[in-house]
């Protein structure tokens, strides 16, 4: 069990499709103490986000298939940014392409602690 | 002979073999309705074939034919057919079936058949010898005649024969009745039939009736003719035996009355002969005439061999020797005699006969046993091999024996033979070429050599030439002091064995004229000069009286010769006179020749020689006549009127006459050298004839030996080509196998070199026909296996088969399974590589596997989603209800998705089956109304859920909770925005009289609607409270996140 409000003040970007999953994801990460940018459910604005706003985020939760697209591109511009993140998927690790498959990773049903610990300052 | 019975039939034996089914075919044609015979068919069948021999006979003959069982009575009017595997013998016209003890074939089957046939039947047997390849039935056919039975032998016509040799063996015997075609065959034999009743009436009545009387004259002139034309005496013979014969010979001269046969026997000297044959017949069996090959061993063979050693020869000639009997008989006394001696001189038997198939039969040495009835049991185990139903003589006898084609009469005789035995030739020939054949036997013997003849022949004419040593079985001896008249002719042409003489003995003249015969032989005894006849070479055939005053007994051996015994002085100008008379063929007289007589006086002589008034075609004599010319003179007379006339002159012409005389006499001796040394060369040829002779004996056997080769290679090669059928099947299938299936295979042997291959795997490796052979590593193959040779040798060493999948450029991909390759002994000679192209079935994983991880992501998705939903629902305190409801939204959706075709669903169906969940689908206060719009499965989910939460407030507030309330859901597409279409759905409700406003679930409903839209779909959404109860419109695009997106996602998902 992580400290209860283990990302207190962390802005935390969630990129998600599935509109039930990204607000459940943003009611875990608030509880957490943080602060949720997003979510967003479409790759191009995600990247385009990414593009404009650098401002310090702290975080973000990557759901890999977006409509049909992946999200490699975001993790890409993330790694770039050197933001750390983790993500959250059904796939398995042997779906993923093999640049990716030693990321952090969540599978699907949603773990919150997992998610927390994951994106917590403690695990860096 | 054999009793006969009133109910007995004759019984028919036929024999065929190569080519009998047309003869037999022509034979039963020819056969008349019920013709009161039996009949008995014997052939040379092969032991493993099942024969139908008896259904095709059935064919052509109404008789009942059936196969031959052991102990089946032969019926009259049946056919019996000889079955395969089986050696036929008759006893007590009981027919008795033997199985070969071995599984050889037998030879002789026809001989075995016909052989027994003629001891169990005699008189009633007939044979018949049909289309044949080799003698079977020649032998059988002489056993026959000997009892008298009935003998037919097949000619060419319509129906063959296709193999004459066996027919024509029979036919030279010359024991054969009728040489006739097949199908006049049957005739002749049902004549044969009917005439045995009569024939037997014939004899039983000839003493009692007129008729007999007739028959009687008939037979008493018979013998007298058989007297006077070949000097045998038949009046001892049994008359019944002798009228069954004569009556055998007017059937088959077709002659009804015994008056009609006399006139014919005393107009043709042949048909004389040919009786006198059959009353004589006597097949030479072995040691027939027991007691005189007994004196023949006793008194002959140990002469032969005294004094010789082992460098000497013993010469042995039978001539006419037939089937051989005769001569393994004297064979088998010789190597009886043989065994008693230390030093063993070789001992040659030449036999010679001038018929070809009796010596073929003879030199096979094969004999059925019936005809050797006569030999004893002992020699039989020491001389016979029983092989099947016949004896084979035994090799050490065989070897003794040269057979060879000869005529004693036109060919030149064998010499310093140490003895002939020639016995029952003689029988064939007339009396003139009997005085032909004994002098050449004669010539024939060593000094002292022995002569054994016939029982019924004898040397009459030439006592003078042999000294009888067992007078009663004519056994022989020469005599070395004799010289026989004529000189032997090296070449006489024209007579053969079997031909009597043209000429029928003449009775002398009756003599009318007695008296003048007599006085002029008086005349000719006291006042006609003194004469001797003698023939062109000079040898003296007559002497008148008183001719002891020209001639004198010389000096040496006796001689006719008429040059030899003249008196000196004459010798010369009897040689000169005769020479002419000879040359010019008329009278030469020479007058004034001086002979000195025993008294030493001097007669003058004229000498004649004229040629005799001969009859035609005999031998040229000339009459030598010596005549006185006045009285005798002493030696000084007659030389002064020798040399009176001519005084000095004469006396240098005597000297040169001397001289001449001289010089004459040592040519004629030269001449004389020459002849001898002529002579010798001769013997040398004759010599080297006999080693020829030998040689062609061995010839013989080596082409029988290659016959049975042949054969044998014949049903090897058939056999072979029996298999070389079943392995092109084989072969065939197999190649129709490896084409068919595709699979490509290469057998490889130890090396790596290719054996074979199927045509697919030109697929894998570049290859071709010509690489046979080539070792596999050699060719470039589409593919890398690396392992490959690694596998082999593993392989190879027992490790049983390896298995592999390889990849060619990721898009084909192949099973390679390497086997082991067994040859027969089950070791393994090489390796089976075998090419599965599994690429569909590859690609076919790779889809399952994307699949699989497409349904875990949804899976895991709706699990997340559910979780959410749960989240959402329980953190604002809603009921359980509600969730389940959700739930039961969900599941709804996920059904419609796993039913969707595509990954499309229309949306109608998204809305019926929404407000079916809630029983309001038939209602007829809801209106739903809209194109076919097809939604992507991803955004069905979303939309489902807020179309439950839009239903579900229906239900518990609005519209569908009263029963005035209506709902109205109707969409439309529309070009809007930029981008495509997009689909404008208006939910209404009316009628509803106190809508709550904001419900939905304390705004989890709301929310979902108007933000999960917005955030999932980039929806557009206004929902209202109205007067009437909710409204709400939705706006989305329908070019993203649904329909025509489908090939994307389904690849990235």
């Amino acid at each position: 069990m992580t400290e209860r409000r283990a990302l207190e003040g962390r802005r935390i970007l969630v990129v998600e499709d599935e509109f039930m999953i990204a607000e459940t994801l943003s009611d875990i990460l608030e509880e957490a103490g943080a602060t949720v940018v997003g979510p967003i459910g479409w790759a191009d604005k995600a990247l385009a986000f990414l593009q404009s706003a650098d401002s310090a985020l702290d975080g973000a939760v990557l759901d890999i298939n977006l409509h049909g697209q992946d999200s490699y591109p975001i993790a890409d511009a993330l790694l770039d940014h050197e933001v750390r993140f983790v993500f959250v998927t059904g796939y398995d690790g042997r779906a993923l392409e093999p640049a990716y498959r030693d990321h952090p990773r969540c599978e699907k049903p949603l773990q919150p602690q997992a998610i927390i610990a994951a994106l917590s300052p403690a695990a860096e | 002979m054999t009793s006969m019975m009133p109910n007995t039939f004759p019984i028919v034996g036929i024999g065929a073999s190569a080519g009998g089914v047309e003869a037999l075919e022509g034979f039963f044609r020819g056969v008349p309705d019920q013709p009161g015979l039996g009949f008995v068919i014997v052939t040379h069948l092969s032991p493993d074939r099942e024969s139908t021999l008896h259904e095709i006979i059935g064919r052509y003959t109404d008789m009942t034919v059936e196969v031959a069982v052991d102990g089946l009575t032969v019926e009259p009017n049946c056919v019996y057919v000889l079955p395969a595997d089986a050696i036929l013998s008759i006893e007590k016209r009981k027919l008795l079936i033997r199985r070969p003890s071995s599984n050889r074939r037998e030879r002789k089957p026809i001989d075995i058949f016909f052989s027994a046939l003629a001891a169990d039947q005699g008189e009633l047997a007939a044979g018949v010898v049909l289309s044949g390849g080799d003698g079977d039935g020649t032998l059988g056919i002489k056993a026959i005649k000997e009892r008298g039975g009935l003998t037919l032998a097949q000619v060419r016509d319509g129906y063959g024969p296709a193999h004459p040799d066996m027919p024509d063996s029979a036919i030279s015997t010359g024991f054969v009745d009728f040489a006739v075609p097949a199908d006049e065959m049957g005739a002749k034999l049902a004549e044969f039939a009917r005439s045995l009743d009569m024939l037997d009436g014939l004899a039983e009545t000839s003493r009692a009736t007129d008729d007999g009387e007739t028959l009687d004259r008939a037979r008493q002139e018979i013998y007298a003719i058989l007297r006077t034309q070949v000097g045998h005496e038949f009046g001892g013979y049994k008359s019944k035996t002798f009228l069954r014969r004569v009556r055998r010979r007017m059937q088959i001269r077709q002659i009804d009355t015994v008056e009609a046969y006399v006139e014919l026997l005393r107009e043709e000297p042949q048909e004389v002969g040919a009786l006198f044959r059959d009353l004589l017949i006597n097949v030479t069996n072995f040691f027939r005439d027991h007691e005189a090959f007994d004196n023949l061993a006793e008194l002959v063979v140990p002469k032969l061999f005294e004094g010789r050693g082992a460098d000497d020869t013993i010469r042995v000639w039978v001539p006419g020797c037939a089937t051989g009997e005769e001569v393994f008989s004297i064979g088998i006394l010789m190597r009886e005699h043989i065994d008693r001696l230390a030093a063993v001189p070789r001992v040659q038997i030449f036999a010679t006969d001038i018929d070809e198939h009796a010596l073929s039969v003879a030199r096979a040495g094969r004999y059925p046993a019936t005809l050797l009835e006569s030999v004893s049991q002992e020699r039989r185990q020491r001389f016979f091999i029983l092989d099947g139903g016949s004896y084979v003589v035994s090799k050490e006898v065989r070897d003794l024996c040269i057979f060879s084609p000869h005529s004693v009469i036109r060919d030149p005789p064998f010499s310093r033979i140490d003895l002939v035995s020639c016995r029952n030739l003689l029988i064939y020939f007339g009396l003139d070429v009997q005085g032909q054949v004994i002098p050449i036997f004669h010539y024939a013997l060593r000094p002292e050599g022995y002569l054994f003849l016939g029982t019924s022949e004898n040397i009459t004419p030439f006592g003078d030439l042999f000294a009888p040593v067992e007078k009663k079985h004519r056994i022989f001896r020469r005599r070395s002091d004799v010289v026989p008249s004529g000189r032997l002719p090296l070449a006489i042409s024209g007579l053969r064995p079997g031909h009597v003489s043209d000429r029928p003995m003449r009775q002398p003249a009756p003599g009318g004229i007695a008296l003048r015969q007599s006085v002029e032989s008086q005349v000719l005894d006291q006042f006609a000069p003194p004469y001797v006849v003698v023939n062109r070479e000079g040898d003296v055939v007559f002497y008148s009286g008183r001719t002891g005053k020209y001639l004198e007994a010389a000096h040496g051996m006796p001689t006719r010769q008429i040059l030899a015994i003249a008196r000196k002085g004459l010798r010369l100008d009897l040689r000169t006179v005769l020479r002419e008379s000879v040359d010019t063929g008329r009278a030469v007289t020479r007058d004034g020749i001086a002979v000195e007589g025993d008294d030493g006086r001097v007669q003058m002589v004229s000498l004649t020689v004229a040629p005799t008034n001969k009859p035609d075609g005999s031998e040229p004599l000339f009459l030598v006549l010596f005549a006185d010319q006045g009285p005798t003179l002493s030696r000084e007379e007659a030389a002064s009127r020798a040399s009176s006339p001519h005084d000095g002159a004469s006396l240098h012409l005597d000297a040169e006459l001397r001289e001449t005389r001289e010089r004459l006499q040592s040519l004629v001796e030269e001449y004389e050298t020459a002849l001898e040394e002529l002579k010798s060369s001769n013997e040398e040829l004759v010599s080297v004839n006999e080693e020829l002779q030998s040689t062609n004996e061995e010839l013989e056997a080596s082409k029988e030996e290659l016959q049975s080769v042949n054969e044998e290679l014949h049903t090897l090669n058939a056999d072979l080509n029996g298999k070389i059928e079943s392995l092109d099947r084989a072969n065939s299938d197999l190649q129709n196998l490896f084409e068919s299936t595709e699979i490509a295979t290469v057998f490889l042997d130890r090396s790596l070199a290719i054996r074979s291959f199927t045509p697919a795997v030109a697929k894998v490796f570049n290859i071709l026909p010509s690489d046979r052979g080539r070792p596999i590593t050699d060719l470039s193959s589409r593919f890398t296996m690396p392992d490959f040779r690694q596998d082999i040798a593993d392989v190879f060493a027992g490790h049983g088969s390896a298995q592999r999948q390889v990849a060619h450029d990721d898009k084909a991909h192949y099973l390679v399974r390497i086997g082991p390759y067994r040859n027969a002994e089950q070791r393994i000679a090489g390796v089976v590589v075998t090419f599965v192209d599994v690429t569909p079935l590859t690609e076919a994983e790779a889809r399952q596997r994307v699949l699989i991880a497409e349904l875990q992501h949804r899976t895991r998705n709706l699990l997340t989603v559910v979780q959410s939903i749960a989240r959402q629902t329980f953190a604002k305190g809603q009921a359980l209800d509600s969730f389940a409801t959700r739930l039961a939204a969900l599941g709804r959706v996920q059904s419609l998705i796993s039913k969707a075709t595509g990954d499309v669903i229309d949306l109608a169906d998204i809305i019926r089956l929404e407000l079916q969940a809630h029983g309001s689908d038939q209602s007829d206060r809801i209106l739903v109304e809209g194109p076919p719009v097809a939604l992507g499965v991803d955004s069905v989910q979303t939309f489902a859920l807020a179309l439950h939460e839009l239903a579900t407030n229906a239900v518990k507030y609005g519209a569908l909770k009263e029963k005035t309330g209506r709902l109205e859901i109707a969409w439309t597409v529309s070009r809007s925005r930029e981008d495509g279409q997009a689909l404008v759905l208006h939910w209404r409700e009316s009628g509803v009289a106190m809508p709550p406003p904001e419900t939905f679930d304390h705004g989890s409903g709301r929310k979902l609607i108007e933000r999960a839209l917005a955030y999932t779909l980039q929806a557009k959404t206004q929902l209202s409270f109205g007067e009437g109860g909710v409204s709400c419109r939705i706006e989305m695009p329908l070019a993203r996140g649904a329909g025509d997106d489908r090939d994307k996602e389904t690849k990235a998902t």
